[in-house]
Parts: structure tokens; C-alpha cells; sequence
């Protein structure tokens, strides 16, 4: 491919909604942040983490269909649907799957769903210090919206977004400079993320175990001196049987003869400690004053190093 | 990928902290076994022999038979500690060619990245590799089993395959029933290295594949097509278009409540009890146009689309908002009955006209919710 990939702009986390001309809201679709690459020849879709994963989404790779541009590189977010709602756990199990063979049955099955946000190149031309005003308006000419291929709407009242978001039970919203630029690899103000709820990528550091399955896990992140610290114990989430089978059979292997945690977890009787390498999304309402999450619920495990289970800024 | 081992190679003073991931992938297609009556997966018990109950992972340690039923065992921990001194460093002790090397003893290859702080010296010991044309052979252990292995560069990327020990290869004169190396028909012999020849090429391994495995393949895929035939209708899938139309009919909703709301404070102060209804419909169905106003170029783009798609979808928008006014009213709103009625009806009115609504930029007294920007 032609075109050097990026790191995605990302938003910061914001409490309150930004006020004044200017800004617009949209709704943060729950899924995997993609990158689509056409370079004119072929079409490549690449994580945040300059991962390639053309071959994991087969039903995108066809941009001709609802791309007219002769190159581009579109940002946006891949979701899988589940009860009409996107579902971060179904998107991960997707993401993770391995087999071509079931890949393909996936996608032909129940296709993932692209929301596209942004356009950082065209025809040749990077729109990355054009305002966003501007790049959401090239992007609206070349995008034929079309079922599982959307663009990310625009609304100027915040508030009542972020309150239909409660409703509907959803993650949250963003809100965007209509004059920002974007930035490749960088995270500033101009771009915020307000979230109903909290998440963090956390490192299991522990287990407890139920007839030899395991049934809740010990959470931990690193903290800027290195520590490991203790956040919490979670239990069900969104994981099934099947995971939790799969979850034990990954976890017992690292097993350690003493705590990872620097700090004395709760409740750590019975523990099963293991050595801090599976990293786990999870969803909490707050921090407590202890520094641990209050109710928390597993989200998915992910494919991320432990060492950047780090707490957020 | 998945780092399956992080540590580093060390080599006289030089020390390259890296990670490593797995290489190669197994294509075998896994299959499950079955219940033939039920069709559900067999699963796996642990039983022990002594008291014949269900064995729980954390009460399993293991023994080595050193006579038929006698063992000495072993905590996890204490296998760990004999593998922790040379867990976390691969040692390069000598370097060697490649052709030296019989592919006998390679096993699996494992490429690596530099670990934290550690690019300069994976890329100088990689450059180091490639310019003497050497390998490393080294010391190393992975999940408890030491064994061999030769560091190398594979496209660029540093490398390291796992390899036998000496001892772990059998030796040829175990194969029964070699014949002598004499004794070969010199006119056959000559015939034969003709043919080598004409068939000598470069290897491609593109070109070749597993046979077997795209034949099971495609028996699977034949097999599941003709069960989709047979099995039920099922739910129609699910798509973001529904979701993305109820969202937009509850925002409107959410904006003509607060019209409303801010509505009926006005006109707390201005009429009397009995128009105050009147207004309140009014207004909401108004504030349903200005929200529609509200949207950018490209939110009204999509409305545009939203309405070309089905004349149903704009029959279900409605529904949904009504769905979403019902829910509303469960909370702490006290609307009136004509209240719950209004924002509905706007909703229906902003699924089915939307793109004509959305060309009215003014044409309401009330200032918008948002402060929005006009359509241009």
C-alpha cells in the first residue's frame, strides 16, 4: 500500500459538556477504532494500533461500493450490534476470531458495522490540517450511506444527546471542534469524550476459582512508578460459560506463589494469584476513595500488553 | 499478535530485551466431538483414582512415576524455580552459518520485537547478523522445556527457531532395513539427474496448499449451506439503521420536551389554564422543526438518505418515539395527556417529512434548543 499509516486523533476524558459556538456532538459508537486505507489499487483497514485487519473484516473490504473517491483514509468505528445495540463484547469476540473459515461465516452471517467520523485524505491530498468542518463535508459527498456502512451524525445540543445516550443505555458522546484539526498519534481538548460510564483496560493479577472454574478475577494497573496496584475484584460481566472455561485454561498456567499487587487486595482469600499478562476491558461507575472500581462488570478480554494497563490521566 | 514471552538475548555485553510472538499458525480445522445423540460438545472431568471424585484445578500438582504407582511430586512453584534462572534470557553462546545446520533440528519460530528501550540494540545486533552472514545459536526456556535455538533474521525481523537437542534426534542406524549406499545403475543414475534437473525451479511455496484441508472445507461450507435451508427462518438481522432512526426520534423528542417545558413556563405566566394546552402542542411539534434546522450540512445529508430508504422506516421512527414518550412518562415527568400525545406526533411528522422539515430554517418564534447552526 501507498499510504503510510496513521494513529488515530483521540478524544480526552471531560466531565462536562463544552460550551459555545462551534462545537458539535456526536454519539460514541462502542466498537473497534478502524482506519480504512485506498490507496486507488486496494483497501486496507488498520487499528489503532497499526495493526493490519483487512483480513478480520472481509464485508468492509469492498469500499467501491460506497466510497466514489479515487483514494482516501477514513476514520471511524467498527461495531457488532447485539439487541439492536452495540455490544463491545460481541465486536471483541469478533475481532478476535483467528480462522479464516470462521471469519468468513461471521461476515456472512451477521456483518460488523462501520461508522464512519472523519476523513484525513483525498484524491491524493492529506486533509489532516483542514478544519473538521471541512472534512466532514468532503466526506458526506464521497460516502453513500448504505446498511452496514454509516456516517456519524452531527448534533449541536450535547445535553439532550448525552441524555438519549442514558436512555438508550449507550456509551457516551463526543464532542468536536467544527475548527479542529486532526492531529495523527495526538489526544487534546479539542476533541472530548463524555462517558455515562468508566472504563479501563485492567491486568488480571489474581483469580478466584468456583469447581475449578474461575469465577471472578483480581484487577490491577501499573502506576507511573511501575507498582502494580490492586483496583478490584469483577465477576460475570458480559463473559459466558464458555469464556470463563477458556478464561481458566489461559490463567492457571500463570500462576505465582506470591500477590502481584503491591497494595493488599479485599477479600483476597482463596485467591489463585497469577502473573499479570491477560488485560481485561471493564466498565465501573466510579472510583471509590480505596482507589478501587465500584461496580464493576467485564466488558471483554482484549489483545493488549499488560504492561499498558497503566490508570488513566 | 500475542507476546508469548518477553526477556532478552544476551551475547558477550550486549543485552537485547525483546518479545516474542509465535510465527507460524496451525490451519487445521479443529472439529469438536459430539454427543451423536444430542449433538452437544463432550466435555472434560478430571476424576482421580484414589477417591473418585472431581478433581478442581487448584487441588492438581504434579508427579513423576519413578516405579509402576509411585511418584514424587512437584508444586508448580518448585518446577518454576528450576526453570527462573535461565527463564528470562536467551544466551547466545556461538555463532555459526546457516548451512551448518541440518533442518532436522528445527522445530518452531518465534519472531521478535524489541522490548521496552530496546530498538538500538535489536537493530545492531540484527545488522551485526545480516552483515557477517552468521546465527546465533543460544540457550533458552519456554514454558518450563529448555531447548536450543537459533537467532536469525527473517525478512527484516529478528528471529529465533527452537531447535532439538543432539540428544533428542534419533540416530539414522535405528531405521530398519536400509540397503547398502553401493550398487546403482550408472544409465539409470544419469536418467535420473536429468529429470532433477528439468524439474528444478525456485521454490514458490505460494503455490502450494493443503488439499485436504480445502476439501474439508468446502464439505463444511456444503454441509452448513444445506442446514440454513432446513432450519428455521431466523431473526432478521440486526441493523444500525433502526437504531440510528430511533436515536434521532428520541432526540427530537428530548428537544420538544424541553420546548415544552420552557413553553409552558412562558406561558404559566402569560395565558390562562385553558389555551395552555393548544401551546404546548404547538410548540412541540414547532421545536421538532427547529431541531430538524438545527443539523449541519451533513446531518441533513444523512436525514436526506434516511428518508429515501423505506417508506416504513418513518411509520417505525414514529413508533419508536411514541415507545420512547411512554417510557418518559414512567419517570418523573408529569405531562399532560395532551403532553405525552404532542412530542408522538412530532416524532411521526419528523420521521416522514424530515427532509422538507429540515429546508424550513425559521419560520418558528421560539429560538432553537441548541444553538445550532442554520442550514446553508
Amino acid at each position: 500500500m501507498n499510504l503510510k499509516p496513521v494513529k488515530p486523533f483521540e478524544p480526552v476524558q471531560a466531565d462536562g459538556m463544552p460550551t459555545g459556538d462551534g462545537w458539535i456532538a456526536q454519539v460514541k459508537w462502542d466498537g473497534v477504532r478502524m482506519l480504512t486505507y485506498f490507496d486507488g489499487t486496494e483497501t486496507r483497514l488498520i487499528n489503532r494500533r497499526l495493526h493490519d485487519r483487512t483480513r478480520q473484516y472481509p464485508e468492509l473490504a469492498d469500499t467501491s461500493v460506497w466510497c466514489s473517491a479515487s483514494s482516501f483514509v477514513l476514520d471511524g468505528e467498527v461495531i457488532a450490534l447485539r439487541n439492536g445495540k452495540p455490544s463491545f463484547y460481541k465486536i471483541m469476540t469478533r475481532d478476535n476470531l483467528r480462522h479464516e473459515a470462521a471469519i468468513r461465516q461471521a461476515a456472512g452471517r451477521e456483518p460488523v458495522t462501520y461508522m464512519i467520523f472523519d476523513l484525513l485524505y483525498l484524491n491524493g491530498e492529506w486533509l489532516t490540517s483542514r478544519p473538521l468542518r471541512e472534512r466532514q463535508e468532503r466526506l458526506a459527498e464521497i460516502v453513500r450511506p448504505r446498511g452496514n456502512v454509516q456516517l456519524v451524525d452531527n448534533v449541536t445540543d450535547g445535553e439532550h444527546l448525552l441524555a438519549v445516550m442514558k436512555q438508550f443505555g449507550m456509551e457516551g458522546i463526543v464532542c468536536k471542534e467544527l475548527s479542529s484539526t486532526y492531529v495523527p498519534g495526538g489526544k487534546d481538548g479539542r476533541w472530548r469524550k463524555v462517558k455515562l460510564m468508566r472504563d479501563v483496560v485492567a491486568a488480571v493479577g489474581g483469580v478466584t476459582l468456583r469447581n475449578g472454574i474461575v469465577n471472578s478475577l483480581l484487577l490491577g494497573l501499573y502506576a507511573e512508578d511501575g507498582r502494580f496496584m490492586y483496583i478490584g475484584h469483577a465477576g460475570t460481566g458480559k463473559l459466558g460459560r464458555a469464556d470463563w472455561r477458556k478464561l481458566t485454561g489461559r490463567l492457571l498456567p500463570l500462576a505465582l506463589p506470591r500477590r502481584p499487587f503491591a497494595n493488599e487486595p479485599q477479600r483476597a482469600e482463596g485467591a489463585v494469584w497469577v502473573r499479570p499478562e491477560i488485560a481485561v476491558k471493564v466498565q465501573f461507575l466510579e472510583w471509590t476513595p480505596q482507589g478501587t472500581m465500584r461496580h464493576p462488570s467485564i466488558q471483554a478480554i482484549v489483545d493488549a500488553p499488560a504492561e499498558e494497563c497503566r490508570f488513566p490521566d | 499478535m500475542h507476546t508469548v514471552w518477553k526477556g532478552a538475548i544476551s551475547f558477550g555485553l550486549v543485552h537485547v530485551p525483546v518479545k516474542l510472538y509465535t510465527a507460524t499458525e496451525n490451519q487445521d480445522i479443529s472439529m469438536k466431538l459430539l454427543h451423536r445423540q444430542t449433538n452437544a460438545p463432550i466435555r472434560y472431568t478430571r476424576t482421580c483414582d484414589g477417591c473418585d471424585g472431581e478433581v478442581p484445578w487448584e487441588d492438581i500438582i504434579k508427579g513423576y512415576e519413578y516405579e509402576p504407582g509411585k511418584f514424587v511430586t512437584f508444586e508448580k512453584e518448585e518446577l518454576q524455580a528450576l526453570g527462573e534462572e535461565s527463564n528470562k534470557e536467551i544466551k547466545i553462546v556461538d555463532f555459526v552459518d546457516l548451512q551448518e545446520i541440518d533442518p532436522i533440528y528445527f522445530q518452531k519460530t518465534y519472531y521478535m520485537s524489541p522490548g521496552d528501550t530496546g530498538a538500538n540494540a535489536y537493530n545492531l545486533l540484527k545488522r551485526a547478523l545480516l552483515e557477517t552472514g552468521k546465527i546465533g545459536i543460544a540457550n533458552v526456556t519456554l514454558r518450563s522445556k529448555g531447548s536450543l535455538a537459533a537467532i536469525r533474521v527473517v525478512d527484516g525481523c529478528l528471529s529465533m527457531v527452537t531447535m532439538f537437542y543432539p540428544a533428542e534426534i534419533r540416530p539414522v542406524s535405528q531405521v530398519p532395513n536400509l540397503p547398502a549406499d553401493d550398487k546403482v545403475d550408472e544409465r539409470e543414475l544419469a536418467m535420473a539427474k536429468t529429470l532433477i534437473e528439468q524439474l528444478s525451479v525456485p521454490f514458490e511455496p505460494v503455490k502450494f496448499e493443503d488439499e485436504y484441508r480445502k476439501r474439508l472445507m468446502e464439505a463444511i461450507e456444503a454441509k452448513i449451506g444445506g442446514k440454513q435451508v432446513v432450519a428455521a427462518p431466523q431473526a432478521p438481522k440486526e441493523s444500525v439503521v433502526n437504531l440510528m432512526e430511533a436515536l434521532q426520534a428520541s432526540l427530537e423528542l428530548a428537544r420538544a420536551t424541553a420546548q415544552r417545558d420552557k413553553a409552558n413556563e412562558t406561558a404559566g405566566k402569560k395565558a390562562t389554564k385553558g389555551n395552555k394546552s393548544d401551546k404546548t402542542a404547538g410548540s412541540g411539534s414547532a421545536a421538532g422543526k427547529t431541531a430538524d434546522a438545527e443539523g449541519t450540512n451533513k446531518a441533513v445529508k444523512s436525514s436526506d438518505a434516511a428518508t429515501g430508504r423505506s417508506a416504513a422506516s418513518a411509520g417505525e421512527a414514529g413508533r419508536m418515539a411514541k415507545d420512547a414518550a411512554g417510557h418518559r412518562t414512567d419517570g418523573a415527568d408529569t405531562g399532560t395527556a395532551d403532553g405525552v400525545k404532542a412530542p408522538g406526533a412530532s416524532g411521526r411528522r419528523s420521521g416522514g417529512r424530515r427532509k422538507k422539515a429540515s429546508a424550513v430554517t425559521d419560520g418558528t418564534d421560539t429560538a432553537p434548543v441548541g444553538s445550532g447552526e442554520p442550514v446553508s
